[in-house]
């Protein structure tokens, strides 16, 4: 029972001793922590450290305390473990004010080249818009100035235009003065030919009348009358014998005085006509008509009157001149008449 | 029923609560041990990213150290001293990560530096 006693006192006291000897030096721990202590109480004052990384220096704080209290509870790991941590956070808040003055340092830096950027952008738009505007300027003085050039050209051509101008009105001018002249020329000669066909036509007129008037005077002895168609002269029933249409030997000196009228006036031109008293058959009389007619047309072309200028009729019975009921009335009707016509004589008659 | 018997049943009753207990906060703690040892892996893979294995070489092997053994004593239940290791290699991993961020915020204020003073002579340059 002894032996059992003191084999587990033995093995109680060996196991201590290991766990002594495997457990954190003691003293070590503590001079451990009063270095953090003494270095945690500078870095408490550091304002910067406080100021770049408060929350890892909370952190500190606490563990800090820890490490103070856990001098009282002779637990060594637990002392080692606090002192470990209060370690590395010490150096956790030295490396995050670290980290925070870079970030600070760059986001200074930002600013800075956003803000070198910004002005040298702004000067460089600055400077091409003055170099734009000098540009502008360039060229509206160029504008202008080709303007002031096309506005002398315009003067200068409007200048050449009014004097063209002037030139083609003078011209136009001359011309109407000439044109006037000549109007009144014309108008002159117009007059002046007016006169002399107006004195030209009443010499055809006195001619004409006098025409008239030897025709008239030739064909006294003659019976004539003046009708729409023309001069009519009528011969009586003296050229032919009874029924028969060749002429008398004796009558036909009023022939010859109608061809010597018409030889002698050449546009004149003869219509001879044939009629009959209403004895015997109108066909009868038809073509006794017709044939005196021609007799009296072949007599005038044989005195050399062109026959172009003649025509030859046969009326018969058809146009009589006076009633065929007594035998005056049908000598009367009984007759050829020579219808003469001169247009020219006519119209200036 | 006697007052015997009542205690009986209250005995196993409370046994039973007990040992439910027990489980559910085991399952807790390695629960919270994994969750922190999980930041704690996150921290690094993004310190690393960063070029932490360069920068912060010390910080970067001692997170993984205590991270590796978090989960070993995680695996053991051994939960209290996982809690510690898991959160050493937290505040390792911390460090790294502010150590990689700094250099890298290092890095691009140099850049920047030059860059502003290039254009700062730009800009006295065509004045």
């Amino acid at each position: 029972m002894k032996a059992i006693a003191r084999t587990t006192i033995a093995l109680f006291a060996l196991v201590t001793v290991a766990a002594q000897a495997a457990a954190p030096n003691v003293t070590e721990l503590r001079k451990e922590a009063e270095r953090l202590e003494g270095i945690w109480n500078s870095m408490r004052s550091d304002t910067r450290l406080n100021e770049l990384a408060p929350d890892e220096m909370a952190r500190t704080a606490k563990i800090m305390e820890k490490v103070s209290t856990a001098q009282r509870w002779h637990d060594a790991d637990l002392r080692d473990y606090w002192n470990y941590k209060a370690a590395r956070l010490m150096e956790l808040s030295k490396a995050r004010a670290a980290l925070v003055e870079q970030e600070r340092a760059v986001a200074e830096l930002e600013t800075k080249q956003a803000d070198l950027t910004q002005r040298i952008a702004q000067r460089e738009a600055e400077r091409q818009l003055a170099l734009r505007t000098a540009q502008e300027d360039a060229e509206r003085s160029a504008m202008e100035r080709r303007l002031a050039e096309l506005e002398a050209e315009l003067a200068r051509q409007k200048a050449s235009d009014a004097l063209t101008e002037a030139e083609r009105a003078a011209q136009q001018a001359q011309v109407a003065k000439e044109g006037q002249v000549a109007a009144e020329l014309g108008r002159a000669r117009a007059e002046a030919e007016a006169a002399r066909a107006r004195e030209e036509a009443a010499i055809a007129r006195a001619e004409a009348a006098e025409a008239i008037a030897k025709l008239q005077t030739s064909l006294a002895d003659l019976q004539t009358e003046k009708s729409k168609r023309g001069l009519v002269v009528t011969l009586g029933d003296v050229l032919f014998e009874v029924n028969g249409f060749a002429l008398k030997p004796g009558a036909t000196r009023n022939l010859d005085k109608i061809a010597s009228y018409l030889r002698q006036f050449k546009n004149a031109k003869a219509s001879i006509e044939g009629h009959t008293d209403s004895t015997g058959a109108a066909e009868y009389n038809n073509q006794l008509s017709q044939k005196r007619a021609e007799a009296v047309l072949n007599y005038l072309v044989g005195l050399g009157v062109e026959q172009d200028r003649l025509s030859a009729k046969g009326f018969g019975q058809s146009l009589p001149v006076a009633p065929n009921d007594t035998p005056e009335g049908r000598q009367r009707n009984r007759r050829v008449e020579v219808v003469l016509t001169d247009t020219d004589l006519e119209e200036q008659a | 029923m006697g007052h015997g018997a009542v205690r009986f049943r209250a005995g196993i009753l409370f046994s039973i609560l007990l040992v439910f207990s027990v489980v559910a906060g085991a399952n807790d703690d390695d629960d919270q041990v994994k969750a922190m040892i999980d930041r704690a892996q996150a921290l690094v893979d993004a310190a690393e990213l960063r070029g932490g294995t360069r920068i912060a070489a010390n910080e970067m092997e001692a997170a993984r150290d205590w991270i590796e053994k978090a989960d070993e004593s995680r695996k053991r239940r051994s939960y209290g001293r996982a809690r510690i290791q898991a959160d050493k290699a937290m505040v390792e991993a911390e460090l790294a990560d502010l150590i990689s961020k700094t250099e890298m915020a290092r890095a691009q204020r140099t850049q920047l530096e030059g860059a502003v003073t290039k254009l700062r002579q730009q800009w006295e340059g065509d004045q």
